[in-house]
């Protein structure tokens, strides 16, 4: 689909807005066509939608009362079988229907702590940047200051004040990791209000709002998009670290509470690799999955990167 | 340049302080008093207790406990371990020499194999070498580091049985050199996790940096001067794109504490990170403070040493 | 020039990495004989006055200090200690109203630091303890008890009740009075006390803690009992059990404890390793919290009915438990005493309580606890509150977590819903002081005497060592009879009597009785002696003996600690130093070629 024959079937803008429309539109098809062509982001996509099919699907293809411990009908730790793909745990459930459901879990935690993350960073940076004054020194200062506190002692302390349940897991991992969105979002905030086109709207009469509105925000998209899809992979892993810590929730399974429950079982001297392995490889294999679409769109929506790799 | 390193160091130590108050402020709003943890199981008489508050300073309003805490912080009493009775600066001595052992080697490893893979995978843009070392960084990058260390325990313990396991030497421990050479032993499997688990970020940033720096003009010139291709990337590339490595190695290093925690308690390396884990496990809150505190404190003191660096190597701070 | 002094600094700064590694090293003298012991735990204080019943505490109490009368070694019944014999009405020790009881202290024994060991040390032990509410002992000394010294070897001890307790025995560690006579009156200087090295009249001596990493102890050459057979014992303590066990395969550790069940299977048949399984003695329970603790307690009212704890014991299948959870190393539970003790009380066939899930749902249904609203959880009878459980597992039990969930599966066929959540001990005291809990699960392991642990359940021990505040007046009364009764058959009955009570009344459901299961190695040392024979404890035996006959398989090999392999490390360490010395040039290449280009 080329960019032009949209300009066509819309026929001639009437307004300043549909102005805007179709050309926002045409930077989509133009970011969807740039996107289709980096190897790595498709591959990613791939993953990803493969992983999230399973995770919706985890009702269909498994019975959910197969991951409760006291109801699983398999034989205790056996390995890999026809019956059972990826043999079975300490208290006979099917490995593979675990990974299965434990998919869920660990996007969740992966999504909802990022929306957290995100939407605290981008305020932060957004207000900051645009505002500017006493009130972005106080932002920063306090931006600044979650940047130096050591991630994991603060999330152990949290997780452990607030007890370990999965919402709690979820708000501990968002609130210690939205320093970093808040700083790159004031950045940008900070580069697009002194561009040279929202210079010319505010000449031509633009209101504060609108600027902010119609100008700043849909030009930091793109980096808050980058940033996003890259902060999930984080957050996934923040999840396992703090699972293997023991500090997850021990009634929801995810990815992380599982290695962590094959490990204290004794999984490696036992010489249960079937219990150990497949949520370990699913992490890997999403976190890359998320990383690798992170870093192309951060190719093709980060101009001065984008510039570079057509020359 | 004293300017510069003035407002830095200035900078610091108002986050310093910052990052006091808050630590203050997190370990009083947490639930469960002291008297909770020290009472339980010793029937402690009603007096015995209140006498317990106030050698703990609870029984002051808030604010009036804050310039006492900072004092006591300024001289290094950081209070009492409530599990143990003994003070927390000891505590605190004893676990971080495991954790330097640990830490620092896994760094060096890792910064310099990193930059190596990264400087040539950046000038070689689109090569196998490139593809290959993009590839397996991107791995680890996403690999739960306890997972990978889990991984490894099953290869090197329980596969080949090549190194001694759980802890940080032999007991008891043998002498002289000996004892270095066990400590190395024993340290061998945590470290080498460590240090693929940070490698793949500095091979990345490495490569990325090498690959802005190879469109700039002077390499051009370079190349133009007739310099062969191994000289222009050694003399002229890689320093220029090692320098928002080095901020960022010291950058770095200051939240490799905290990575530590996760590789400690698999490995049982008695060091910081397990003294926190373990703390945490007993609400010992004098200790958990006190490993707050010397965590940002030494988060905070790389990031100025990276800002000090940086206005080391880049002249243009100078003139600022 | 500057660039060299920089990477002359880079150097010595790995360099320096190893000096204090050199210094640590200066302890060992000769080739002492060592034992290494593998524990879950560290030692949790080195001060008996913090003692808290918890951790490795317990063994280091055991092995350094020597009580007024010691357990025998195959029955765990009272036994000679520091006293030579157990009194009785026969031997003359007790006096007929049974009040009063008279001991005799042995005349070879010293302190550490050579001091005899008196009945005034005895009788200040125990009075310090009462007079200044030292939680973990006091309970021990019931009736006001009174101590006199006539002389030095002569301890009269007189009860304004008559009482079996002091030949129960009290289990507190004698403490010499020249060492801490100085903090009676001030407990808290006492437990601020370090206490290393520890005086004490036990066959080892604790001379050594590195927090986290190991405490030793010393054999005591003048032993009372005759020395034991290895010069030294390191404890190490253990984060988790899988290096536990990878310590033992290669030879760190020379004996094991408290590996979870499959970690000891996979152990089996590796070479020079044994595995013992230890007929269990801890016991997991799933208690409930009657409140008690305070106004704010948060516990479900629904367990104040009879009936609901009737229900919930019924949908719990123990055996499946055992299955699963242990994988076949323990029994099913019943009561608070092991079935390995002489006190244990098994219910009779028509008193058990199985597991059947259809009973305990018609039990439910003509109590009145209905499903009114459809959503399939009961609620309280007339509608209302749900039966919504908040159940807490100690994440320092193993077992517990994965017992809760299984657990409440269960329930949840049952009608009744539950949030389960596993926290550290530290978190676990708080939930309990506080009262914010529904049920939760611990493990306990009781003293050879039933006596403490039977008193768990008393009224008075609520905000003490009763986590759930159980509170029954005519089971408190029955506790007071037991502990007055004057012939051991009175008490047997009696004791009996009531943990077939706390079953009827369901105070809690005792789980299962889970193995300990240890594991040594078959060619560093010989001699392991499991207390009591056959299948006791060989770490954690409440006493010294596992550790008295252990000595060297071939006693010319001395010590058996064997390191590892020197060779690759050594080499990346030399790599490391170098790419710091690289890395220092770097750095200064890069300063050095900025200002190239400015110029």
């Amino acid at each position: 689909m080329a960019a032009g024959s949209e300009l066509v079937r819309e026929g001639i803008p009437r307004s300043a807005r549909a102005a805007a429309r179709v050309r926002r539109r045409r930077a989509f098809s133009a970011f969807r066509r740039d996107y289709r062509r980096s190897r790595m982001g498709m591959i990613g996509v791939g993953i990803l939608v493969v992983t999230l099919a399973v995770a919706l699907l985890a009702p269909v293809l498994t019975d959910q009362r197969e991951t409760q411990e006291a109801f699983a009908t398999g034989p205790v730790l056996a390995p890999p079988s026809s019956a059972y793909p990826l043999g079975t745990d300490l208290y006979g459930r099917s490995v593979l229907t675990l990974t299965i459901w434990g998919a869920r879990v660990s996007l969740l935690v992966g999504f909802a702590a990022t929306a957290i993350a995100a939407s605290i960073g981008t305020s932060v940076g957004v207000t900051g940047g645009y505002v500017g004054g006493r009130t972005d020194g106080i932002l920063n200062a306090v931006a600044n200051w979650f940047l130096v506190i050591p991630w994991i002692p603060l999330a152990i302390a949290l997780a452990s004040i607030l007890g370990p349940t999965l919402l709690n897991v979820i708000i501990v991992i968002g609130i210690t990791s939205w320093a970093s969105t808040a700083r790159l979002v004031r950045a940008q905030t900070l580069s697009v209000k002194q561009s040279p086109f929202v210079e010319r709207s505010r000449a031509l009469g633009g209101s504060e709002w609108h600027l902010a509105t119609r100008h700043v925000l849909p030009n930091l998209v793109p980096v808050i998009l980058a940033n996003t899809v890259l902060a999930i992979a984080l957050a996934i892993l923040s999840e396992t670290t703090l699972s293997l810590l023991g500090l997850g929730d021990p009634s929801s399974i995810s990815w992380g509470t599982m290695i962590y429950e094959a490990f204290i079982a004794g999984a490696i001297s036992g010489g249960q690799w079937w219990w150990l392995l497949p949520p370990g490889l699913a992490i890997v294999l999403v976190v890359l999955a998320f990383t690798m679409c992170g870093y192309a769109l951060e190719e093709i929506l980060n101009p001065r990167l984008r510039a570079r790799s057509d020359r | 340049m004293r300017g510069y390193v003035a407002r830095k160091v200035l900078g610091a130590a108002g986050t310093l302080l910052f990052v006091m108050l808050f630590n203050f402020v997190l370990f009083r709003v947490m639930p469960g008093s002291p008297v909770d943890t020290i009472a339980r199981n010793q029937r402690l008489s009603p007096g015995e207790i209140q006498a317990l508050i106030a050698d703990f300073g609870l029984d002051r309003p808030l604010p009036e406990q804050v310039p006492g805490y900072l004092w006591d912080t300024v001289r290094g009493n950081l209070g009492v371990s409530y599990t143990s009775g003994r003070s927390v600066v000891s505590v605190l001595a004893e676990r971080v020499w495991p954790t330097v052992v640990l830490v620092l080697p896994a760094t060096i490893i890792s910064v310099s194999v990193g930059v190596w893979l990264g400087i040539h995978a950046g000038w070689r843009r689109g090569s196998g070498t490139d593809a290959g070392s993009v590839g397996a960084s991107l791995v680890l990058y996403s690999t739960p580091e306890g997972w990978l260390g889990m991984m490894l325990l099953v290869v090197f313990g329980v596969w080949l049985g090549v190194f001694p396991l759980g802890g940080y030497s032999s007991s008891p421990p043998p002498e002289g050199a000996a004892y270095v050479a066990d400590v190395m032993t024993h340290a061998f499997l945590p470290v080498v996790t460590l240090a693929l688990a940070y490698i793949g970020e500095y091979v990345l940033i490495m490569r990325s940096s090498m690959v802005e720096v190879t469109h700039e003009e002077f390499l051009t010139t370079a190349r133009a001067k007739g310099l062969t291709d191994r000289d222009v990337r050694r003399r002229h590339a890689v320093p220029n794109a090692l320098l928002p490595i080095v901020t960022l190695i010291f950058y770095s290093f200051g939240f490799v504490l905290g990575g530590a925690v996760v590789i400690e308690s698999i490995f049982n390396w008695p060091g910081l990170g397990l003294l926190t884990f373990q703390a945490i496990d007993n609400q010992d809150f004098p200790v958990i403070q006190g490993v707050f505190l010397l965590s940002s404190f030494l988060v905070i003191a790389f990031n100025l040493a990276a800002d000090l660096s940086y206005g080391y190597i880049d002249p243009r701070v100078h003139e600022r | 020039m500057r660039r060299t002094l920089t990477s002359v600094a880079a150097l010595a700064a790995v360099a320096a990495l190893t000096v204090p590694a050199f210094a640590q090293s200066a302890a060992p003298t000769a080739e002492p004989v060592t034992l290494t012991v593998g524990m879950s735990y560290d030692l949790y204080t080195s001060n008996p006055l913090r003692a808290c019943g918890c951790g490795a505490e317990y063994e280091f109490l055991a092995i350094n200090y020597d009580m007024l009368l010691a357990f025998d070694e195959q029955t765990l019944e009272a036994a000679p200690g520091l006293a030579t014999e157990v009194p009785t009405k026969e031997n003359g020790g007790v006096s007929e109203d049974g009040m009063t009881y008279t001991f005799h202290i042995r005349n070879d024994a010293t302190w550490h630091d050579g001091t005899p060991v008196t009945s005034r040390d005895v009788a200040f032990t125990y009075r310090f303890a009462l007079d200044n509410r030292i939680g973990a002992y006091n309970n021990y000394l019931p009736y006001d008890p009174v101590f006199e010294t006539p002389d030095d070897s002569t301890l009269v001890w007189t009860m304004n009740a008559p009482s079996l307790s002091p030949v129960a025995p009290p289990f507190i560690p004698i403490l010499p009075e020249h060492i801490w006579s100085r903090f009676d009156g001030n407990a808290k200087a006492g437990r601020q006390f370090e206490n290393i090295p520890a005086i004490g009249s036990g066959p080892f001596q604790l001379v050594e803690w590195e927090e986290g990493r190991f405490w030793r102890v010393e054999a005591n050459e003048d032993y009372w009992g005759g020395p034991a057979k290895v010069d030294e014992i390191v404890f190490r303590a253990f984060d988790n059990p899988e290096t536990m066990a990878l310590a033992l395969r290669d030879g760190e550790v020379d004996l094991v404890s408290g590996l979870p069940p499959n970690i000891a299977r996979s152990l089996e048949g590796q070479p020079d390793i044994a595995v013992h399984e230890a007929a269990g003695r801890t016991f997991l329970n799933f208690a409930f919290n009657f409140g008690g603790q305070n106004p704010a307690a948060t516990n479900h009212p629904a367990l104040d009915d009879l009936t609901v704890r009737t229900a919930i014991a019924h949908a719990i299948d123990k055996q499946a438990l055992v299955d699963k959870v242990l994988l076949g190393s323990g029994v099913p539970g019943t009561s608070v005493m092991p079935p390995s003790s002489p006190w244990h009380w098994q219910p009779a066939a028509d008193q058990e309580q199985p597991f059947d899930l259809d009973a305990a749902n018609s039990m439910l249904d003509d109590a009145g606890y209905l499903d009114t609203d459809g959503d399939g959880i009961r609620e309280m009878p007339g509608g209302g509150e749900p039966l919504d459980l908040e159940i807490v597992a100690a994440s320092s039990v193993v077992e517990a977590p994965a017992t809760a969930k299984l657990i409440a599966g269960w329930l949840g066929e049952i009608g009744i819903d539950s949030q389960v959540k596993a926290v550290g001990d530290g978190a676990m005291n708080q939930v309990w002081t506080r009262g914010t809990f529904d049920a939760y699960l611990w493990g306990w392991t009781p003293d050879p005497d039933p006596d403490f642990i039977l008193s768990v359940f008393t009224t008075a021990q609520c905000g003490n060592w009763s986590d759930g505040c159980y509170s029954n007046p005519a089971y408190d009364e029955l506790y007071t009879e037991q502990q007055q009764a004057t012939s051991v058959e009175d008490r047997r009955a009696l004791v009996a009597e009531m943990q077939s009570f706390l079953y009827d009344d369901v105070a809690e459901v005792i789980l299962f009785y889970s193995a300990d299961l240890e594991a040594y190695r078959t060619d560093t040392f010989t001699g392991y002696s499991p207390t009591p024979p056959p299948d006791g404890y060989m770490v954690f035996g409440y006493l010294p003996y596992p550790y008295m006959d252990i000595e060297p398989v071939s006693a010319a090999d001395g010590s058996t600690v064997s390191s590892g392999s020197e060779a690759i490390p050594l080499w990346v360490w030399g790599a490391a130093a170098v790419a710091t010395v690289a890395g220092v040039m770097l750095v200064s290449r890069a300063r050095r070629s900025r200002e190239d280009e400015r110029v």
